[in-house]
């Protein structure tokens, strides 16, 4: 299938073998003719997602599925996307972004930390809280600032909004009886940022994109956060992070 | 030995941070944290080589340490990346 998508202000044209990857994109269809840039599939690309999976499965010792080749190939347009939008300063990071009055807040954790219970705490409990995206949303550096772009890509739950909000700041989540939140120093936490960022398999992508994490730190404020499950641990973040904009 | 993957650095102020490139490296998730000196090693391992071979580099590069201290720093970085995987010995 041919189709464009208007995704952190880039038209992207896809070249799809299967359709999941356009049911997925349909909230993001633009039906101007002009691309940015355009990505194209092929059965290579596919079988490169299977053993990818596959191989990384086995190493973090997780049992192995097999996907659907439809599937597979959603994956393989995202991460080609991924490496196009990098020369549109734009960068896909792993995390959960949250808007509330016009201000983004993304939260990054490893797999099974609570990203998914602890924005849907936000959903349920800040007035105006909306998702942006629940798992993969794109970071645009401009000279204003960072902003959160939605994407149809965003994992298992599928939270996501066709929107662009200015990131206010990036909260590392641990679990934790209490809740508590400090903001901490960029270099306290950029391991984690780069544990959580997609990293390119091209040697000149990787380096965009360090430049890119390097742009963002500095206008980004960065916390660090231990939660349990309940409400209030919605609250303490929400507060605590934007005090500073009031 | 030889590094089994490219990296890409980032100077971080006080210390640098690498990060492996390449269709495997995503299997390692993790990054390095570089000092002055790691940084040198890092680089010489580029290229195939031995230890000996960069100790003497190193020697020639850091006249202000002994050839222990320096010796002590390359056998913690070479373990350091056989333990991740990074290199190949």
């Amino acid at each position: 299938m041919d189709f464009t998508i208007f995704l952190a202000g880039v038209s992207i044209g896809i070249h799809s073998i299967y359709d999941e990857v356009y049911t997925l994109c349909k909230k993001y269809l633009r039906d101007d003719a002009t691309e940015d840039f355009s990505v194209f599939i092929t059965q290579q690309d596919i079988r490169y997602e299977a053993e990818k999976s596959i191989r990384e499965a086995l190493y973090e010792g997780n049992p192995v599925t097999l996907y659907s080749d439809s599937y597979l190939e959603t994956l393989a347009v995202y991460r080609k996307i991924a490496v196009g939008l990098l020369q549109y300063h734009t960068y896909l990071m792993h995390g959960s972004v949250v808007s509330v009055d016009g201000q983004a807040y993304l939260f990054t954790a490893p797999s099974g930390v609570g990203k998914t219970t602890h924005t849907r705490l936000w959903l349920e409990h800040i007035p105006g809280a909306e998702i942006v995206n629940g798992d993969k949303p794109l970071l645009q550096v401009r000279a204003d600032g960072v902003y959160a772009c939605g994407t149809p890509w965003a994992g298992k739950e599928g939270m996501n909004r066709n929107c662009t909000v200015p990131l206010r700041a990036i909260c590392i989540l641990q679990r934790g009886l209490k809740n508590q939140i400090e903001e901490v120093s960029f270099q306290q936490i950029y391991p984690v940022i780069l544990q959580q960022t997609y990293r390119p398999a091209q040697p000149e992508a990787m380096k965009k994109t360090m430049e890119l994490i390097s742009e963002m730190s500095g206008s980004v404020r960065f916390y660090r956060m231990s939660c349990n499950m309940e409400p209030e641990a919605a609250w303490i973040a929400y507060q605590e992070m934007r005090e500073h904009y009031d | 030995m030889k590094l089994r993957y490219e990296f890409t650095v980032m100077d971080m102020g006080d210390e640098i941070a690498a990060v492996p490139v390449g269709d495997n490296a995503a299997e390692f998730h993790g990054m390095l944290k570089l000092n002055e000196t790691s940084a040198a090693i890092l680089e010489l391992l580029k290229e195939e080589t031995t230890p000996e071979q960069v100790h003497q580099a190193l020697i020639a590069k850091y006249p202000d340490s002994t050839p222990d201290e320096i010796g002590y720093a390359l056998a913690d970085f070479l373990n350091q990346l056989l333990q991740e995987g990074l290199l190949d010995p």
